[in-house]
């Protein structure tokens, strides 16, 4: 008899699903939300053929995605639902490892069809469809690095620089903090404006926040 | 002041020594002025730039037009076969400087009617523009009507009108000074009364002395000195206040776009969270319409109550929710029962009291506070009892677990702030949004440790006075 696992915080969900798939002549078991860590554990020591895996566990984790490439490891075949349609969230849980990806959205009738396929070799997802997918996430991974790679040129000091005026901090206030003269700062300032190809500091700041480098810096 | 001095000295000097740089040194000066005029003028448009003042700039034409008047009128002056030395050009031709001068007299009256605040539109700009350069004409055309004999008086009139101009537009500088509407320096009314002055020495030239020709100029020169000083320093201030002005936007656009990624998100969550209840309903009911389905329909429903009480809970923003009178222990119960249905060890004792509040709103801050015991207190037990204190009914939730340390209490209830020694995940937003949650509906949340170990939150609302016997009957 294969066994499910349904990692999942909406219990009602979890337990709807457990009884729909017992039912259905396959052993399910609601592993409680936890860290990542010991719900990898968990899962590793159990006999499981296949992990429903929620995305999001609310109040422990925002993003299990760096789970599944533990439990694809330890050949557990992973299945994400997610209620989630971020296409790239789940293009990169696929390539971690994932089989497929079960849209809540697609309603629970769905969801036990393709539990169950999921159990079998091929799996849920088309093929082509996963292609697609993953093409997409490293379409978008490769524009990524194009927008951060003017930043990646930057100095150590000039990149300080930026973080200052992002925060808000004028180049007379900088050059006081930092105890070096204005000059020196105007001049980081020229260099981060000359590999942004920006011709402001409002420009510079803008570009900054935009391209996610603040987010990824900090 | 110092530059006017010398200058003086040095005219009072020339004459004795030789008679053509009597008349070079003038025409230097004039040329010099103009030159400085010219200069102020560009700064002054480069602040209207900056600032995108149309003020600024019209200000700034009129210094560019004043600067280029003496040489077109060098220029201009062979052309109607008049002598080249300024002291001599024709009143219709001197009647050319009017022009820039009525252009700042219009700004000033102008900017006067019109409250400061209301910005300059370009099409009064150009209508202004082309008013001065008409009256200029005018006042040229009937200037040479006049010619022949009637030259010296037409001459007269004109520097009257010069000097009556620049004088109006002192007044108007200083009035505007004492109402401290404009941080402009004074250098620029002083500029003026120069001008004026240099007027005033301009008539007593025609009337036959010669070095008040050379003594008008400098006056001229003083004047072009301080107003390019003027435009130099107020550039320079608009500059800096740019800069500080960037940095400000800098900070607001960083803030900004953050608090847009921090909605995101959390728009994001309550999405997936929202799919969820209802792909968890939908399968209950799915469960219920069949028949001898192996799960005990009393778990059933109970999960359906809490799923969709936590989705009542996203829909209602806890401020749009009416304060009412609710009984408490019917409102706290499925949030306790889903988490004892987790497996968590949750042992409950709650009073059958009617408080006043936010029932929703009450739920969701219970809910939050055994998540925040089963992140941070993983396998602690929970004992949830109510007390009354007064007026007031407390719930009291205590946990077994490592509990916080004394200093960080107060820390830990402030947004953002986790404690430090919190090693599970979390945004540190529960425990205040609880707090803010408590104190909306006119409650509180205080944090506080289990004598026997562990940590204790107490929240409290005023409790439901009792319906008096009358009312019913009534």
């Amino acid at each position: 008899m294969p066994t499910v696992a349904i990692v999942d915080d909406h219990l009602l969900l979890a337990e709807t699903l457990r009884t729909a798939l017992e039912s259905s002549g396959v052993r399910a078991w609601i592993v409680p939300p936890a860290s990542l860590d010991d719900l990898a554990e968990q899962l590793g020591a159990a006999p499981v053929d296949l992990v429903l895996l929620d995305l999001d566990l609310g109040a422990y984790s925002s993003n299990s995605t760096p789970m599944i490439g533990s439990l694809a490891s330890l050949g557990i075949r992973v299945l994400v639902v997610t209620g989630s349609l971020d296409r790239l969230l789940i293009a990169s849980a696929l390539e971690q490892g994932a089989i497929g990806v079960q849209p809540k959205a697609a309603g629970f009738v769905e969801l036990v069809r393709n539990t169950r396929a999921a159990l079998t070799a091929t799996g849920p997802l088309h093929p082509e469809q996963r292609a697609q997918l993953l093409g997409e996430l490293h379409r978008a991974r490769a524009t990524r690095e194009r927008e951060l790679s003017p930043f990646l040129a930057l100095t150590a000091r000039e990149a300080q620089t930026l973080r200052a005026l992002t925060a808000g901090h004028a180049v007379t206030e900088i050059a006081a903090q930092w105890v070096v003269s204005e000059a020196t700062v105007r001049s980081h300032v020229r260099g981060i404006l000359a590999k942004l190809g920006v011709s402001s500091q409002l420009a510079a700041v803008a570009a900054a926040a935009n391209s996610g480098w603040l987010s990824e810096a900090n | 002041m110092g530059g006017l001095t010398a200058w003086c000295v040095l005219i009072a000097a020339y004459p004795a020594h030789s008679i053509t740089g009597h008349e070079q040194l003038p025409n230097l000066a004039r040329t010099l002025s103009s030159g400085l005029f010219l200069v102020a003028g560009v700064l002054y448009l480069a602040r209207g730039r900056l600032t995108d003042e149309l003020r600024t700039a019209q200000f700034a034409t009129a210094l560019l037009v004043f600067g280029a008047t003496v040489p077109a009128v060098a220029a201009i002056g062979p052309l109607l076969h008049e002598p080249h030395d300024m002291a001599q050009t024709a009143a219709s031709t001197r009647a050319l400087f009017l022009i820039p001068v009525f252009m700042l007299l219009l700004r000033a009256t102008s900017a006067a009617c019109h409250h400061s605040s209301v910005a300059l539109s370009a099409r009064r700009f150009t209508l202004e523009a082309a008013t001065a350069s008409g009256l200029g004409l005018a006042v040229a055309l009937a200037a040479r009507r006049l010619g022949g004999d009637g030259e010296g008086r037409a001459l007269g009139v004109l520097i009257a009108i010069g000097t009556a101009c620049w004088w109006l537009l002192v007044a108007q500088r200083t009035s505007r000074g004492t109402r401290g509407t404009t941080g402009r320096p004074a250098h620029l009314a002083t500029g003026f009364i120069l001008l004026a002055t240099a007027e005033l020495v301009r008539a007593w030239s025609i009337a036959g002395a010669s070095p008040a020709i050379g003594v008008a100029a400098g006056f001229q020169l003083a004047a072009a000195m301080l107003i390019a000083y003027a435009a130099a320093r107020s550039l320079w201030r608009a500059h800096r206040a740019d800069a500080s002005q960037s940095a400000e936007l800098a900070r607001a656009v960083v803030h900004l776009r953050g608090h847009l990624e921090e909605l995101e998100a959390a728009q994001r969550e309550r999405l997936h969270d929202a799919r969820s209840a209802v792909v968890g309903v939908l399968g209950a009911s799915e469960l219920l319409s069949r028949e001898g389905s192996a799960i005990a329909p009393d778990r059933l429903r109970g999960l359906m109550a809490a799923e969709l009480s936590r989705l009542q809970a996203m829909l209602d923003a806890h401020s749009s929710e009416p304060i009412s009178a609710f009984d408490l222990a019917p409102i706290l119960a499925p949030v306790i029962v889903v988490r004892q249905l987790q497996g968590c060890d949750v042992d409950s004792d709650v009073a059958d009291v009617r408080v006043v509040g936010r029932p929703g709103a009450t739920a969701t801050v219970l809910d939050n506070l055994l998540t925040n015991a089963l992140v941070h207190a993983p396998g602690a037990r929970i004992w949830i009892r109510t007390e009354r204190l007064g007026t007031t009914v407390r719930v009291v939730v205590e946990d077994d677990g490592p509990g916080i340390l004394p200093d960080e209490q107060g820390r830990v209830l402030r947004r953002g702030v986790r404690g430090s020694s919190a090693t599970a995940p979390g945004d540190g937003l529960g425990l205040y949004t609880s707090v803010m949650a408590m104190q909306a509906q006119g409650g509180s949340l205080e944090l506080d440790d289990r004598p026997t170990g562990g940590t204790r939150v107490t929240f409290a609302l005023p409790e439901a006075l009792p319906v008096a016997p009358h009312a019913l009957a009534s």
